[in-house]
C-alpha cells in the first residue's frame, strides 16, 4: 500500500476488499478505511450477497462480521474456502469472539478484528497478510512473551500445523490452559512432523479451549510469530505441500 | 509483574550473607545446587552495600541482622528508595522464634521470601526447592510468591484484617485472575464475611471451572453446616450482586452476545441501546443501574462525553465498563479519571467478559463503604457544604479500617475547598506517599501549586500526571494556564488542540484559547471568540494579572504590550472592560516613565466607561500634566499600580517555594516504582502488630552512592578482599 504523505490522494495499490455487514454504517466504516490503504471496497450486506460478489470480481481480502441474517459469516467463509482453498485472507469482525474461534481458523479463517475496526491494527493484520510466509515469520517480535511451550512430543503427532500457526494439546503440559488469549509464548517444541524436528521460535495464543467440546481435547491455538531460522524453511515447505484449508488446526484426533 | 530476575539462573548474581565462613560455603553450595551459576559470599550487608553500588544483584540472601550497623530491614527500604536497586530480591533467614515479628513489616517493604533458619544443608535446599516451584507456578512473578509468603506469616500471626487489604489490593494488580479472587475468599471468610466470601468463590468458578474441588474445600473449611452447595444453588444476583444492566453500543450483535452472557449468569433486566443520546435519555428519567456497558465509539454523544455526563448526573457508584477494539492498555488510567472502571478490548471472549465484569464490581463493593463515603465527602466538598462534609469525614475517621490514603485523600480535597491550598498541596502529596490515587492527588497538588502561583511545580505535577495518563480535559486547560504563564505558548497551543480533540465546545477551552491568542499577539481570533460577558470577564481578569506580574517584574515593555494586545482583542461592545484595561495601560506607562503616552492612554477612555475608572483617569491625567509641565517625577501611590480586577496572587516567602519543590520532587520520583515492582510494597501494609522497633531500626539509611565499575578500588575477585577487610 503506498499513501501520499502531502496531499490528501492515497495512490490505489490495484487491489480489491470484500466488505460483508449487515450494518450499514459498519459497512461504510470498514470500506473507508480500506481506502485508506489504497484498496477499492466491493461491498455486500449479507453472505450470499457476498459470495455473488466474491464469484464476480477479482478480491484480494475480503472482511466480514459473522452475525448476520440468512448466511452468517461462517457460512459464507466456507462457501468461498470451497473455491479458494488458502487465499485470499479472510478476516472476521466481530465484538464478540466465542468458543468457536478454533472452528473458524480450522475452517480457513486468517484473523479476526474487533467492531468499530482500529485502524493502526488494521494497517498491521493488512500487512502481515500480505508478507509472503518465509518474510513474514522472519523477525523476532518486540514485544515479550509471557510464557514458554518447551516439550518433547516425538512420540506422537499430537501437535498439529496449520497455514499460519499450530494446534498444541493440554495433555502435554497442562498450565498452557492458564495462557491468556492474545499474549505472545516461546516454542520449544522437539516434534515428529515429516522432516521438521523442532519448532522453535514465538507464537501468539489466539484460542483456549479448557476442556472436552464436541469429541475434542482441550488445548490451545497459536499463530506464529517468529520461527528462527533452522525450522523456517521446513515449516513453510510443509504448509506449501500440504495445502490445508486449516489455519490452526482444531485439534482434531489423528 | 514481570519476570523477576531469579528465573534467569544463568545470570543472576546472588549474594549469601552470614557472619560465620562455614555456613556461608553451605548456602553458596546449596544455591549452586538450586542451578544458578553467578553466587557470591559476604560476611556483613555493609559489605553487600558496597558491592551493589557497583554491581546489579539479583538475589540476596540474608538473615536479619539486627544487631549490626547494617540490618537486611535497612536494605529493604533502600531497595524501595533507590531507583537503581529496585530489581534486587531479598530473602530472609530467620528466627522463627525471635524475629517473626519483622516479618510483615520486612514484606511491606519489598521482601520476596522468607526461610527458617537452619544449618542442615538438605532441610534449607526443600525450603529453597519449594521458593523455585512456587516461582515456576507463578511464572516467576515476584509479587505473588512474596504475597504467597506473607499469607501464612499473617495466617499464623491471625491478621486477619491486613490479610484481607492485601488481597484486595493485589485484586487490583491482577484482575481475572482466579486465583487471586481465590485467596480473597479465603480472606474473606477469615474476616467473618461468608456471604461475600461465597459470591466471590462463585466468581472464582465463572472464571475457572477447574477451580471446582478447591472452592468445594474451602466452603467445607470454613462453612458450620457441612453445605458443600453448588454454585447452581446460589441465589440468582448474588454472584455479582447485579440485577440490571444497561448496554450501550451501536453493534447490535453486541446486544446479542452480552443478553447471552448476562442471562447465564441469571441477570435479565437489561436495556439496550444504539446511541448515547438516546441512552442517557432513558437513564435520567430513571435510578441509577447496576451496571453500564459501552463502547467506545457511539454515535450522537461520544463514549467519553457520555461517561461524564453520566457522572455529573449524579451516578457516581454505578460501574462503568468500556468494551472496545480501539483502547490501548495505556488508557486505562485516562478512563478512570473520567470515572471508568473498567474496560475490555474486542473481540472479547466469556472468560474476558466474566472476569471484567467481575473486577468492575469488586472494585465497587467495599466493606467500610469507604469509597461511597470518599465519594459523598467529595460530592459534598464540590457543592460547598462544608460543614455537611465534616461531619461525614468523622464517620471516614473513626473507622478504623479506612485506610491512611483514603483519609489523606480526603484532607487534601476538603482543604482545597476550604481555599488552604498548602495544606491541601501537602496532604496530598501526602497521599501520593501512602499509594494513594496518584493520578487524582497529582490533579489536586497541580491545582493548589497553580493557586499557589507556583507553576514550575503545577507543570511538573501535571506532566507527571499526563505521563501516567495522557488525557484528561481539566488537566489539559491546567497545563494550557501554566505553559503560558511560563510563557511556552507552543506547549499551551498543544494542550489546547488536544482539549479540542477530545471536546471542541468546551467553554473552558474557548476561554483558555482566546487567553493564548492574545498573548502570541493573534488578536483577530482573540476578539473573535464567541464568549459571553462573563467569559471575557475571565480572559480580561487573566490578562490584566499577567500584564502586572510581568510589569512588577520589571518587564515593563512586556507588561505594556500585553496591555496593548488585550485592548486590541477586547470587541468593541464591551467598552467598560475596555476602558478599565486604557486606565491600566497608563498606570503602567506612567510608572514606566512615558507621561505622554499615559496620557493618550488615558484619554481613550471611553465616556461610557464606569464613573470610577472616569473619576480616576481624570485625577492621574491631571496629576501626570502637572508633573510634565513642571518637569517633576511622578510619584504614583502603591494602591494605584495595580488598579486589577481580581484578588492579588498570593505572594510565599522564598524557603518555602525550595520546601514544596522538594516534597513534590521526591513524591514524583517515587510514583516511578510502581506497585508490583519490588514485592508487595506499595500492596502490603502492616496494619495489624506492633514495629516500633523495626521503625526504629530503619530510622537511620546507610548513604547509597552509584558509582561506576571503573571507579572501583578493589580488584577482582571481589569476594577475596572483601573477605579481608571482614
Amino acid at each position: 500500500m503506498i499513501r501520499d504523505e502531502e496531499g490528501d490522494d492515497y495512490v490505489s495499490t490495484n487491489k480489491t476488499v470484500l466488505v460483508i455487514d449487515d450494518q450499514k454504517s459498519f459497512r461504510e466504516a470498514v470500506a473507508f478505511e480500506f481506502e485508506m490503504l489504497g484498496f477499492s471496497p466491493i461491498v455486500a450486506e449479507n453472505g450470499e450477497d457476498g459470495l455473488e460478489k466474491y464469484k464476480q470480481n477479482k478480491v484480494d481480502i475480503v472482511i466480514s462480521d459473522i452475525r448476520m441474517p440468512g448466511w452468517d459469516g461462517r457460512r459464507l467463509l466456507n462457501e468461498i474456502r470451497k473455491i479458494s482453498k488458502t487465499s485470499p485472507p479472510f478476516v472476521f469482525m466481530t465484538g464478540f469472539a466465542d468458543l468457536k474461534y478454533y472452528e473458524a481458523f480450522h475452517e480457513g479463517a486468517d484473523a479476526f478484528l474487533g467492531k468499530p475496526i482500529n485502524p493502526d491494527i488494521l494497517v498491521k493484520v493488512v500487512e502481515t497478510l500480505s508478507s509472503p510466509l518465509g518474510s513474514r515469520w522472519n523477525h523476532k517480535p518486540e514485544e515479550e512473551s509471557s510464557g514458554e511451550i518447551d516439550l518433547d512430543v516425538k512420540k506422537s503427532s499430537s501437535v498439529q500445523i496449520g497455514r499460519l500457526g499450530l494446534f498444541v494439546p493440554s495433555s502435554v503440559d497442562e498450565k498452557i490452559l492458564d495462557f491468556k488469549i492474545g499474549s505472545l509464548i516461546n516454542l520449544q517444541i522437539v516434534c515428529a512432523l515429516d522432516d521438521i524436528n523442532k519448532i522453535s521460535g514465538v507464537g501468539r495464543v489466539l484460542w483456549v479451549r479448557p476442556g472436552d467440546y464436541e469429541g475434542l481435547e482441550p488445548g490451545i491455538g497459536l499463530q506464529f510469530e517468529y520461527l528462527n531460522d533452522e525450522c523456517l524453511q521446513k515449516i513453510v515447505s510443509y504448509i506449501e505441500k500440504h495445502d490445508a484449508v486449516e489455519t490452526i488446526p482444531k485439534g482434531e484426533k489423528a | 509483574m514481570k519476570h523477576c530476575g531469579l528465573k534467569q539462573k544463568d545470570r543472576c548474581l546472588t549474594i549469601v550473607v552470614d557472619p560465620s565462613s562455614s555456613i556461608r560455603q553451605m548456602l553458596v553450595d546449596m544455591i549452586k545446587d538450586l542451578g544458578y551459576a553467578r553466587v557470591e559470599s559476604m560476611a556483613s550487608l555493609r559489605d553487600v552495600l558496597h558491592y551493589m553500588e557497583i554491581e546489579q544483584v539479583g538475589w540476596l540472601i540474608t538473615p536479619l541482622l539486627i544487631d549490626s550497623d547494617c540490618n537486611a530491614l535497612q536494605i529493604l527500604k533502600l531497595i524501595t528508595k533507590v531507583s537503581r536497586l529496585r530489581h534486587t530480591c531479598v530473602s530472609l533467614l530467620v528466627d522463627m522464634k525471635t524475629e517473626s515479628q519483622y516479618l510483615p513489616f520486612a514484606f511491606e517493604n519489598g521482601l520476596i521470601s522468607f526461610h527458617k533458619k537452619s544449618y542442615v544443608k538438605e532441610v534449607l535446599k526443600e525450603d529453597f526447592d519449594r521458593l523455585c516451584s512456587l516461582m515456576n507456578m507463578y511464572q516467576w512473578d515476584a509479587t505473588l510468591c512474596a504475597a504467597e509468603y506473607l499469607r501464612t506469616i499473617l495466617s499464623e500471626k491471625h491478621y486477619y484484617k491486613s490479610m484481607l487489604a492485601l488481597e484486595e489490593n493485589l485484586l487490583s494488580l491482577y484482575p481475572g485472575s482466579d486465583k487471586v479472587l481465590y485467596h480473597l475468599a479465603e480472606a474473606e471468610f477469615l474476616n467473618d464475611q461468608k456471604d461475600q466470601a461465597v459470591a466471590t468463590l462463585g466468581q472464582v468458578l465463572l472464571l475457572n471451572e477447574r477451580m471446582g474441588p478447591h472452592c468445594k474445600r474451602l466452603r467445607q473449611k470454613y462453612e458450620a453446616e457441612n453445605n458443600a452447595v453448588d454454585p447452581e444453588n446460589l441465589n440468582k444476583n448474588s454472584i455479582l450482586g447485579v440485577k440490571n444492566v444497561v448496554i450501550i453500543d451501536p453493534d447490535t450483535d453486541i446486544h446479542y452476545h452480552g443478553k447471552e452472557l448476562l442471562n447465564a449468569i441469571w441477570i435479565e433486566d437489561i436495556e439496550f441501546f444504539e446511541n448515547g443520546e438516546e441512552a442517557f435519555q432513558w437513564m435520567s428519567t430513571t435510578k441509577e443501574p447496576d451496571l453500564i456497558i459501552m463502547e467506545w465509539r457511539i454515535p450522537a454523544v461520544s463514549g467519553p462525553v457520555l461517561v461524564q455526563k453520566i457522572r455529573q448526573h449524579g451516578f457516581l457508584q454505578v460501574p462503568v465498563i468500556v468494551i472496545s477494539s480501539l483502547l490501548k492498555p495505556e488508557d486505562i488510567h485516562l478512563l478512570r479519571e473520567m470515572g471508568v472502571d473498567a474496560c475490555l478490548d474486542k473481540p472479547f471472549d466469556p472468560r474476558g467478559f466474566y472476569s471484567v465484569l467481575i473486577w468492575a464490581v469488586q472494585q465497587n463493593r467495599c466493606p467500610t463503604e469507604q469509597k461511597s463515603l470518599q465519594l459523598k465527602i467529595r460530592r459534598l466538598l464540590g457543592a460547598g457544604k462544608i460543614s455537611e462534609a465534616e461531619r461525614l469525614m468523622s464517620h471516614l475517621f473513626s473507622d478504623e479500617r479506612s485506610t491512611k490514603a483514603a483519609k489523606l485523600e480526603i484532607e487534601a480535597e476538603y482543604f482545597f475547598a476550604k481555599e488552604d491550598y498548602i495544606q491541601s498541596r501537602n496532604k496530598g502529596i501526602e497521599a501520593i506517599n501512602h499509594s494513594g490515587d496518584s493520578l487524582l492527588m497529582l490533579n489536586l497538588v497541580g491545582k493548589c501549586m497553580l493557586k499557589l502561583k507556583q507553576f514550575d511545580g503545577a507543570l511538573k505535577a501535571f506532566d507527571k500526571a499526563n505521563n501516567i495518563s495522557s488525557l484528561n480535559i481539566e488537566r489539559l486547560l491546567n497545563i494550557a494556564e501554566s505553559s503560558l504563564y511560563l510563557e511556552d505558548i507552543e506547549k499551551s497551543k498543544d494542550a489546547i488542540s488536544q482539549v479540542k480533540n477530545i471536546d471542541p465546545h468546551n467553554s473552558d477551552m474557548t476561554e483558555m484559547e482566546c487567553k493564548m491568542n492574545i498573548e502570541s499577539g493573534d488578536v483577530k481570533s482573540a476578539s473573535s471568540m464567541n464568549g459571553d460577558l462573563e467569559s471575557w470577564k475571565n480572559v480580561i481578569s487573566y490578562m490584566n494579572n499577567r500584564a502586572i506580574s510581568l510589569s512588577r517584574n520589571g518587564r515593563f515593555e512586556d507588561g505594556i504590550d500585553l496591555y496593548k494586545k488585550t485592548i486590541e482583542s477586547i470587541p468593541d461592545r464591551w467598552k467598560l472592560m475596555k476602558s478599565s484595561v486604557y486606565y491600566n495601560l497608563g498606570l503602567a506607562y506612567a510608572r514606566y516613565g512615558e507621561l505622554d503616552s499615559a496620557i493618550k492612554s488615558l484619554k481613550k477612555i471611553d465616556d461610557a466607561a464606569s464613573i470610577d475608572t472616569t473619576k480616576k483617569s481624570l485625577s492621574l491625567m491631571k496629576r501626570i500634566q502637572n508633573c510634565i509641565d513642571h518637569g517633576v517625577k511622578l510619584d504614583l501611590r502603591d494602591e494605584e499600580y495595580y488598579a486589577s480586577m481580581i484578588p492579588w496572587p498570593v505572594r510565599l516567602p522564598a524557603d518555602h517555594v525550595t520546601e514544596d519543590e522538594n516534597a513534590l520532587k521526591e513524591v514524583l520520583s517515587k510514583i516511578d516504582a510502581k506497585r508490583g515492582d519490588i514485592g508487595c510494597y506499595m500492596i502490603f501494609y502492616a496494619i495489624e502488630g506492633n514495629y516500633d522497633d523495626a521503625l526504629k531500626l530503619t530510622e537511620n539509611l546507610p548513604v547509597f552512592k552509584e558509582r561506576s565499575p571503573i571507579e572501583r578500588n578493589e580488584s577482582f575477585p571481589l569476594n577475596d578482599s572483601l573477605k579481608k577487610n571482614s
